[in-house]
């Protein structure tokens, strides 16, 4: 019986059915389901969409150079000034950006996430010295950092990703610290302590899994974030390079022939923005779901 | 308040050195050097020219050389631009870097805070969906898409506004404020607009109506402060943002300011203006971070007891 | 509605009378009614209980009269203050009468006054505006209000912020800042609920002994029947926004006539009650607002309910002298 009692006080309030009224929550606003649905169906294209044409975004056509956009089979968005398909470069620097801002989201979260989970969990001198290195990163200029880190990494996809990863796990480590200290301070903490876990099964355990509504809701906010950050780096020619597509540097390739043709310039813009767009409504509508406190 | 402003900016100043440091030895640690790219420089020549600036020198000299050189005021020549030093690079960028974002951050502000109070005062009226359409725009689409789009209509189609450059005075310099507050305009007003909302239900403001001194009163002297702190939070943070927009501003708009000047020697790894341009990008940001946490601390005591 | 029956007998006119007091919020799942056509009077100096659960509607009604309520919620019926209908004044008419003549103390002392500014100031306020007092002089009755209201060291705290006050030294501030400008009439909505028991008392009895030295009339809103017994002369019981009784305060407590009464009464312990095994319930979850009923609002909880109780609405109606009930056992009974 005794047992009976402090396994359910170990228990944290019950994660999964919180998290599923959330997300019903969630489901009922029609402005966030849309971005979802939307959202699905850029990446759906992205990925799959360039199949479905007889070339790839690298190769040449010598019969259409700088064709313009007549909605005609193939190159139904036109051309750049290699003959490459506009569309088709545009779906594939779309995986480029998708991929790294997914990817990039999810790795800085994890990063911020344990950081901030063990800071505040353990308190004390040591999450005053982790929190004194996460305040001395914040007061760096954000373009300084990424700009040099890009350049140390050598360049390249990689180096871009890890710069970027690099800068943005600070605001998820400093949320979720925020939440674990006030964790730690709570009756199932204790009596976790008391019934013989470990200070890391109680992170894994207790302090992530009671994190999870404001880690989604960051979350979600970081993956606009390093979207943006990519296509930034790019843009200035320090992130994704020619002749690989990304819809940074497919922007900046636009802007320099805007005043003759808009084109090269808003296609992957527009599509930038509606994920950009997308995104942000996700967040606004996941925040509006979870957080109690916002209601 | 002077034990608050002086560990703000003992803080402020552990910060710089961080960076700065941090700075220098990912800088040297980057593959690539200043001269590595010169293939037709004979190796004579170019482990000259190294020498001349000291890059033969073991890492920790070339450090000490530079932090002797930032406490004396003087950060040496530029590797690229070989006739300049990076102070008068500086000191010729800087003044239109300083006039953008000035302008930009005091347009973003004004317009922001006037739309978010507008849409919080009357919400679902016009300047409500104003402001929450530019809110949206602003935030979704990023000023390297909104620039050119702006050049292209403003500039070429219109002809009000040169396309870039700076050579035609306050007219050149109108777009690139404009583009670079945008995004600021959109986040601040958001800000404002939610801020103002929470706090006109505090109850505070409630014990104020039923005092009777006046709607007016009730706003000046009992929603306002609540109401703009957030905003005010925020200006350390828009300083970052400032800076990082207007490397971009400056490249689209081929502004002979920092920013670009940032890209170009970090990308010709030229040491010497790098450093320089980081350390005044950071000790502006820290005072503006320091300025911010002075004015809430003014605002609200209870910001000042806790120190 | 024309069964308004006043049950004061009192010589002078009523300082404060409601009549059909209706509350309504719009919500988006319809229109709520939070108060149900509350008719009550208040002789000057007298102080007024309305008890209820929470939910029954009796902190609306005082929201109503100070032009308070919330976006969504519109009142209606008349709220005669000194023969001056409260609720067809416009805003800038009622800033003339609230804070001078009627005053208000809210529940949370904690959220209740401005944390950006020294107390002082937030008393001197309506001292400045209202009686065009210069600042010094209006600091300077802020600081002796705050000493009538027993803060120790009442000049050199009036100078602090909020946040540097207990609780309990909240409430008084709030109390002071009510009481500064001589109000006829203080509504106070659950003034004590958050405060530490021990602090209640001391809260209450300073509020009663200044109102009455004032001669300020009080409205006291309360789930807490022994702060009603402590302070007030008169009780009007409220339940799904409808009163259910109003007697004077010992009439009601001797002999409570209207079943939700009794239930109230049973669940409140006593010292002078002998040791019962447990206090009594009332079964059921109180009743918040919610549409036109056409019956009774208590009909579904009530234990002695008739079989018209759910289908014809209760009418309030006299007694007893001083006394008014609605329910329809004490209609068959008379």
């Amino acid at each position: 019986m005794s047992v009976d009692v402090l396994s359910r006080e170990t228990a944290p309030p019950p994660s999964a059915s919180t998290l599923r009224l959330q997300f019903r929550r969630f489901r009922k606003n029609h402005l966030a389901m849309a971005s979802v649905w939307l959202l699905a169906l850029i990446v759906l294209g992205c990925f799959f969409g360039p199949y479905a044409f007889p070339f790839t975004g690298e190769d040449a056509d010598f019969d259409f150079i700088s064709a313009p956009a007549h909605f005609q089979w193939p190159h139904l968005f036109g051309t750049d000034e290699f003959g490459r398909d506009l569309l088709v470069r545009v779906l594939e620097g779309g995986q480029v950006s998708l991929t790294i801002g997914f990817l990039g989201a999810l790795v800085a979260g994890v990063i911020g996430v344990l950081y901030g989970a063990v800071a505040g969990f353990v308190g004390g001198r040591a999450d005053g010295l982790m929190m004194r290195a996460v305040e001395i990163l914040y007061g760096f200029p954000y373009v300084i950092l990424v700009i040099l880190l890009s350049l140390l990494f050598g360049g390249g996809n990689l180096a871009l990703f890890a710069a970027i990863v690099f800068t943005l796990w600070l605001t998820p480590a400093v949320i979720v610290r925020a939440q674990a200290q006030s964790l730690a301070r709570r009756e199932f903490i204790e009596a976790a302590r008391a019934g013989g876990m470990t200070g890391r099964q109680i992170v894994l355990e207790h302090i992530v899994p009671n994190c999870m509504s404001v880690v989604i809701v960051y979350g979600s906010l970081l993956v606009p974030e390093v979207i943006l950050s990519e296509s930034f780096l790019s843009f200035l020619g320090i992130g994704i390079k020619e002749p690989q597509a990304s819809w940074g540097n497919l922007i900046s390739s636009g802007t320099s022939a805007m005043d003759s043709d808009l084109r090269l310039l808003l296609l992957p813009g527009v599509l930038l923005a509606l994920v950009l767009l997308c995104l942000n409504f996700i967040a606004d509508g996941l925040r509006d779901a979870f957080d109690p406190n916002d209601r | 308040m002077l034990r608050f402003i002086g560990k703000r900016l003992w803080h402020g100043g552990l910060t710089l050195a961080a960076l700065v440091t941090l700075t220098f030895f990912v800088m040297r640690l980057a593959p690539g050097g200043p001269f590595s790219r010169n293939r037709k420089i004979s190796p004579e020549v170019q482990a000259n020219i190294e020498a001349a600036f000291h890059l033969d020198e073991p890492l920790w000299m070339q450090f000490g050389r530079f932090v002797w050189g930032v406490l004396r005021w003087d950060l040496g020549p530029s590797t690229k631009h070989r006739d300049y030093s990076v102070n008068d690079l500086i000191a010729s960028g800087l003044p239109y870097s300083l006039t953008i974002g000035f302008w930009a951050i005091v347009i973003a502000a004004l317009v922001g805070i006037a739309l978010g109070m507008a849409g919080a005062l009357r919400r679902n009226s016009v300047p409500d969906y104003l402001a929450g359409t530019v809110g949206v725009v602003g935030i979704a689409v990023p000023i390297f898409v909104i620039g050119p789009l702006f050049q292209a209509f403003f500039s070429l189609r219109l002809g009000w506004f040169p396309v870039g450059g700076v050579n035609d005075g306050a007219r050149s310099l109108i777009l690139p404020v404009i583009v670079l507050a945008l995004p600021n305009i959109a986040y601040i007003s958001r800000l404002t607009r939610t801020s103002m909302i929470e706090t006109l239900r505090e109850n505070h403001v409630r014990t104020a109506r039923a005092k009777g001194v006046g709607w007016r009163r009730v706003l000046t002297s009992h929603v306002l402060t609540g109401a703009l702190l957030p905003v005010i939070a925020y200006l350390g943070p828009a300083t970052a943002a400032i800076i990082t927009g207007s490397i971009l501003i400056e490249t689209m708009f081929a502004v002979p300011g920092i920013g670009r000047h940032f890209v170009d020697a970090a990308l010709n790894r030229d040491y010497p203006l790098v450093m320089g341009i980081t350390l005044l990008y950071g000790g502006l940001l820290i005072l503006f971070n320091i300025g911010t946490d002075v004015i809430r601390a003014i605002l609200d005591p209870r910001i000042r007891n806790e120190r | 509605m024309g069964c308004v029956t006043p049950l004061t007998q009192m010589t002078a006119e009523p300082l404060l009378s409601l009549q059909d007091l209706t509350v309504r919020f719009r919500l988006p799942q319809g229109e709520t009614v939070a108060v149900d056509g509350v008719s009550l009077d208040l002789a000057p100096g007298e102080v007024l209980g309305i008890v209820g659960e929470s939910g029954s509607g009796k902190s609306q009604i005082l929201y109503a009269l100070m032009g308070l309520l919330a976006s969504n919620g519109r009142a209606g019926g008349r709220a005669l203050f000194q023969g001056q209908d409260l609720l067809a004044l416009t805003e800038a008419q009622l800033d003339r009468v609230r804070g001078q003549d009627i005053s208000m103390i809210f529940q949370d002392p904690m959220t209740s006054l401005n944390p950006y500014t020294r107390v002082v100031d937030q008393l001197a306020e309506g001292l400045i505006v209202h009686k065009g007092l210069s600042r010094a002089d209006a600091r300077a009755e802020g600081v002796r209000m705050l000493d009538r209201v027993r803060i120790p060291d009442a000049a050199r705290r009036a100078r602090l912020y909020p946040h540097e006050f207990s609780g309990g030294m909240r409430q008084r501030v709030m109390i002071a800042m009510a009481l500064l400008a001589r109000p006829k009439l203080l509504l106070a909505d659950e003034p004590t609920t958050a405060l530490d028991v021990t602090i209640q008392a001391q809260v209450l009895d300073l509020m009663a002994e200044l109102g009455r030295e004032t001669g300020t009339a009080i409205v006291l809103v309360t789930h807490d029947l022994g702060v009603v017994a402590r302070l007030c002369d008169r009780v009007a019981v409220l339940y799904g926004g409808r009163v259910m009784e109003e007697a004077k305060a010992e009439a009601l407590f001797d002999t409570p006539s209207h079943p939700y009464t009794r239930g109230l009464l049973a669940a409140m312990p006593r010292l002078e009650s002998p040791l019962t095994p447990r206090l009594g319930t009332i079964p059921g979850t109180p009743r918040s607002g919610g549409g036109d009923l056409p019956g009774c609002p208590f009909a579904a909880r009530c234990t002695e309910r008739l079989d018209h109780c759910t289908t014809t609405r209760p009418v309030l109606q006299s007694t007893a002298p001083d006394r008014r009930s609605a329910c329809h056992l004490i209609e068959a009974a008379t």
